[in-house]
């Protein structure tokens, strides 16, 4: 690959190439959907093995491609030798972070860090890369004293109660890949546009590139990185967390794992700070964001947008009247898709709607456990004659035949799948996740001005389920309206070319505001 | 973990005055048995013998004895240390059947490098063919008896070391007397030989009674020689460092006196030397009955709090625990030791008069025997030392002594007689201080070291050992190895 400097780098940790999934398939289509625009990538994966395979072939327009590993960067085997103003910046510095990471200040202690890993002197240090000489190196922090004393220090003030060694690999491996992306940033390759696509690690090295690089920094979340730590924190095994001997039950976490969840927060917060511009699917996130710490000035929400005129023909080549009421399913066969849900609802359905047919139509490979759960659940409920699984499909022959698209799932971002079952003519059913509120009932007072366009039920709620279900395909006038309001709805706000067109003017704004930024030091 | 003490402590924690005596008694029989042993069975002979080989004949033989024992001691060194590490780690690990092909092949090694190391000297002797190959034979069994006493647990089997020793001293003894009637100084040396033979044969029953007798031979040890070099240095230097002051006095023109080709000896200063010895034993025995032990334990008891999610409070105060057993250990050692000493200076005088000696050997034999503590506070150091795997502060320490104790010998048997003895005694002293500034600065930065010096794996991250190493005074009385305490794992994601 040529090294000439890209007008956007994209920050990826853990999806696109290596990852299929929503977030890489949106990675794909802006690359693919803006020839003209010059595209680096820079990865972040926890580490080479096992080895990753592409899952996507790199467009043209993508003019470098960079993988960094947090955990297999090689560390260097002695510390450097610090001076004492250096020691004092850099150990002062890590006390700060810490504390803003407990108090939430994040900008200023942020900076201090950065320049105490630079090493170098005073103000204004834009390109620690000149003055490394002096710069600390991750040695130092396994192995300085001072480290050791800041730790403890640390530890004595703040959980002196907890397993000490337990906190200890905690600090390290909290701190670890945090150094590593500051250290590793300089290999990012050039853009005028730096561009991560979650928090996270990814978010953390957009904050610093934008500090040392000078160049704006735009961040997209799909879905709430630190939320969905979180979530998979508070189950952990692997943290320790002391049972409190004699309470039944016990508020918070444990210290280790607020330790954790709070790292991830600064990270978050971090990038919200650094950030020129935020923008997310849907307006929960954009609330959740601002929760986290984001300034709400700064976010916009651009959603996913389809092809609407390829599905829409779809909606003009239905059958006309299907041969029996037909539910149809379109996703993967996986818990967070909960379709168990959604064939308890159908045994209760098919008490109203003998001839009910329910097609489940998605790959069966993903999880073959739950694959096999949900056929055992037909059979024991003796649904044989009302739902069949048909595999991966492709979509242009699931939605004409359907005449409602259930989606059951607990927990989502933006489903492509209600986007383009409207955009099809198809009436939605789904639970109340994610987007979905906003999808079926509009977001903003012109979007709702134009109706429904499904109903909205509660998670794992076979009845209200099977209720909304057996309306609607008694309903024919009912869905009418509802696909007609869908499909203005997608036609008007989801529309891929607007989206792309969005994102295109996202850049432009900031690229062109780039030489400002680039005139005042900072090197590429 | 130190074999013979913890199965000792068990008498000891009976509680009774008798149990406590015997488990004190037992390890000074342990600890010190070999060695006085052999210092008997020479004395013995020495005055059984004289009228059959006649003064030179015997001044021979006992130059003989001594170079074999002391440079045998010296080149094995380096192989000792690293032999017993080698066998902790292989027990650690669980592989018992690779002990004995190992022991093979260090038994191996030993007889093969003595003697070829031995040979030009055997050689440049002017003596009897007979007599060159009893000396060289001699040189490969004492050799073969030090790689052996490393592989006992010597707790277990004590009854049976001391047996195959005192059978062995007597078949010397005997054997020796009978030798020096038919055939005068070679079969002097030959019937000793033959008792020492005896004492390696019964080790290496010992040995095989104790671990599967597996066949082959195995040579892998050699390869800890890379991994552990400092090892290796620690076990010439120390056992160097014992015996230079000796080694500088037989060469010495004032002091030495020439026996036969380059076998020398020094009247003056030999014997107060050996006799100062024996004043160890005391000390030595509590040395392996408790303080060893008391150390081992806080130490272990340091490692599982660390391991078993303690908090650092906890930690700390094990670490505070440790270094008060330590002290204690030490203080206890001083008290005793001190006191011993005192009194054999102070009896010194008619010991030297009922074992009719010299009385230039009076003043060397007092300001040897005040030696003899620091020596012990040495050895305790380097132990501590080997525990906390401060490889590199072991060496430093057993390079001073070695230093000190070459230079401070040179410089008094420059100054004349009345100067010998205080060489070796202060630089004992001044291992003695080094050593404990080193233990001192070590266990400050115990959890430090502990915690900060754990290697980042990246993915699965290696399990780290705490490596409690073999006990310097198992090596200085060739006893045993241990089993390793199980290596503190950390966990991490």
């Amino acid at each position: 690959m040529r090294q000439a400097e890209a007008d956007v780098c994209l920050l990826l940790e853990g999806t696109y190439p290596y990852v299929t999934g929503g977030v890489s398939s949106w990675v794909h289509q802006i690359i693919t959907r803006m020839p003209d625009v010059r595209f680096a990538l820079q990865y972040i994966g926890a580490s080479r093995e096992p080895a990753l395979e592409m899952r996507y072939t790199l467009p043209a327009n993508v003019v470098a491609f960079e993988s960094m590993y947090l955990f297999d960067e090689p560390l260097p085997a002695e510390p450097a030798r610090l001076d004492e103003p250096g020691r004092g910046r850099l150990y002062g510095a890590l006390a700060a972070m810490h504390e803003a990471m407990r108090d939430g200040e994040v900008a200023g202690p942020f900076h201090a860090v950065l320049a105490g890993l630079a090493g170098a002197g005073g103000g204004g240090s834009r390109c620690p890369m000149h003055r490394m000489k002096k710069a600390p190196n991750l040695r130092n922090l396994l192995a300085d004293r001072e480290a050791w004393d800041l730790l403890t220090r640390l530890y004595d003030e703040r959980c002196p109660g907890e397993s000490f060694i337990d906190y200890f690999w905690t600090f390290r491996f909290m701190h670890l890949p945090i150094w590593q992306v500051m250290a590793a940033s300089r290999r990012v390759p050039a853009a005028r546009v730096y561009h991560t696509v979650s928090t996270g690690y990814a978010g953390l090295l957009g904050a610093v590139l934008r500090a040392l690089r000078g160049r704006p920094l735009l961040l997209t979340e799909h879905g709430i990185y630190t939320k969905e730590r979180k979530i998979e924190i508070a189950q952990a095994e692997w943290i320790h967390a002391a049972r409190q001997q004699g309470f039944v039950a016990f508020q918070g976490l444990g210290y280790l794992k607020e330790l954790w969840t709070r790292c991830f927060g600064f990270m978050g917060r971090a990038a919200y700070e650094a950030a020129d511009a935020i923008t997310t699917l849907y307006d929960g996130n954009r609330r959740m964001q601002i929760e986290h710490g984001a300034p709400p000035e700064k976010i916009q929400v651009i959603p996913n947008g389809i092809d609407v005129e390829e599905l829409g023909k779809l909606a003009a080549a239905r059958a006309s009247a299907s041969a029996r009421p037909t539910v149809g399913f379109v996703g993967r066969l996986v818990p967070i898709k909960d379709v168990k849900t959604l064939i308890r609802a159908t045994k209760i359905a098919v008490a109203a709607i003998p001839d009910l047919e329910v097609l489940i139509a998605g790959p069966t490979d993903e999880d073959p456990a739950y694959t096999r759960e949900c056929m055992d659940l037909v059979a024991s409920l003796e649904l044989g004659g009302h739902v069949r699984f048909l595999g991966k499909q492709d979509v242009a022959r699931v939605y004409p035949r359907i005449d409602v698209l259930a989606l059951s799932s607990i927990s989502e971002a933006l489903p492509l799948v209600i986007l383009e079952a409207q955009a099809a003519g198809v009436p939605v059913v789904a639970t109340d996740v994610g987007a979905c509120r906003e999808l079926l009932g509009g977001r903003g007072r012109e979007d709702r001005a134009l109706g429904p366009s499904g109903l909205l039920v509660a998670i794992a709620d076979p009845e209200e389920m099977a209720g909304a279900l057996v309306r609607l395909l008694r309903d024919p006038a009912l869905r009418a309206r509802l696909a007609a309001a869908g499909g203005a709805r997608v036609g008007r706000y989801y529309r891929q070319s607007d989206i792309i067109e969005r994102y295109r003017a996202l850049y432009r704004r900031h690229i062109e505001s780039a030489p400002a930024a680039a005139a005042a030091g900072a090197e590429g | 973990m130190a074999g013979i003490g913890f199965t000792l402590r068990l008498a000891l924690a009976r509680g009774t005055l008798a149990g406590t005596a015997r488990a004190y008694a037992v390890g000074a029989v342990v600890s010190s048995g070999p060695w006085v042993l052999s210092m008997l069975s020479l004395g013995v002979l020495g005055v059984l013998a004289r009228a059959l080989v006649g003064e030179a004949g015997l001044t021979l033989f006992f130059a003989t004895v001594t170079h074999v024992f002391a440079f045998s001691l010296i080149l094995t060194g380096p192989l000792q240390l690293v032999f017993t590490r080698y066998v902790a780690d292989l027990l650690y690990l669980r592989r018992r059947e690779a002990i004995f092909p190992a022991f093979r092949g260090a038994l191996v090694v030993t007889t093969a490098g003595l003697g070829a190391i031995g040979l030009p000297f055997a050689l440049a002797l002017e003596v009897s063919p007979i007599y060159r190959v009893a000396a060289l034979a001699l040189f490969t069994v004492i050799g073969g008896i030090w790689v052996s006493m490393l592989c006992i647990s010597a707790a277990k089997r004590y009854e049976r070391i001391v047996a195959a020793f005192l059978a062995g001293s007597a078949v010397s003894v005997a054997g020796g007397w009978c030798g020096a009637r038919v055939a005068g100084a070679d079969g002097l040396l030959i019937g000793f030989l033959a008792g020492q033979a005896i004492i390696l044969y019964g080790l290496i029953a010992v040995v095989s009674a104790e671990f599967p007798r597996t066949r082959g031979l195995s040579f892998e040890h050699l390869g800890h020689f890379r991994r552990h070099p400092a090892l290796a240095a620690v076990g010439l230097a120390f056992n160097l460092a014992i015996w230079i002051d000796k080694i500088l006095a037989w060469h010495h023109p004032e002091s030495g006196v020439a026996v036969n080709g380059i076998l020398r000896f020094s009247p003056a200063y030999d014997l107060p030397a050996y006799l100062a010895y024996v004043a160890v034993i005391p000390g030595l025995a509590f040395f392996v009955v408790r303080l060893e032990t008391d150390f081992a334990e806080a130490y272990q008891g340091f490692f599982d709090r660390v391991v078993h999610r303690g908090t650092l409070g906890e930690i700390r105060a094990e670490k505070a625990a440790m270094v008060a057993a330590l002290r204690d250990g030490v203080t206890r050692l001083i008290r005793l030791e001190g006191c011993v000493c005192l009194a054999l200076v102070v009896f010194a005088s008619r010991l030297v008069a009922s074992l009719r000696l010299e009385w230039v050997h009076l003043a060397v034999l007092q300001v040897d025997l005040v030696g003899v503590l620091p020596q012990l506070l040495v050895l305790t150091s380097l132990t501590v030392l080997f525990y906390l795997d401060e490889k590199r502060s072991a060496l430093l320490l057993a390079s001073v002594f070695l230093a000190a104790n070459a230079g401070g010998t040179a410089l008094t048997l420059a100054l004349g007689p009345t100067w010998y003895g205080y060489g070796m005694a202060g630089a004992a002293l001044l291992a003695a201080v080094v050593g404990i500034g080193l233990v001192n600065r070590h266990l400050a930065d115990l959890e430090f070291v502990t915690f900060m010096g754990q290697p980042v794996g990246t993915r699965g991250h290696e399990e780290p050992e705490p490596a409690p190493a073999p006990s310097l005074e198992a090596f200085a009385t060739g006893e045993t190895t241990r089993d390793q305490s199980p290596a503190s794992s950390t966990s991490s994601r």
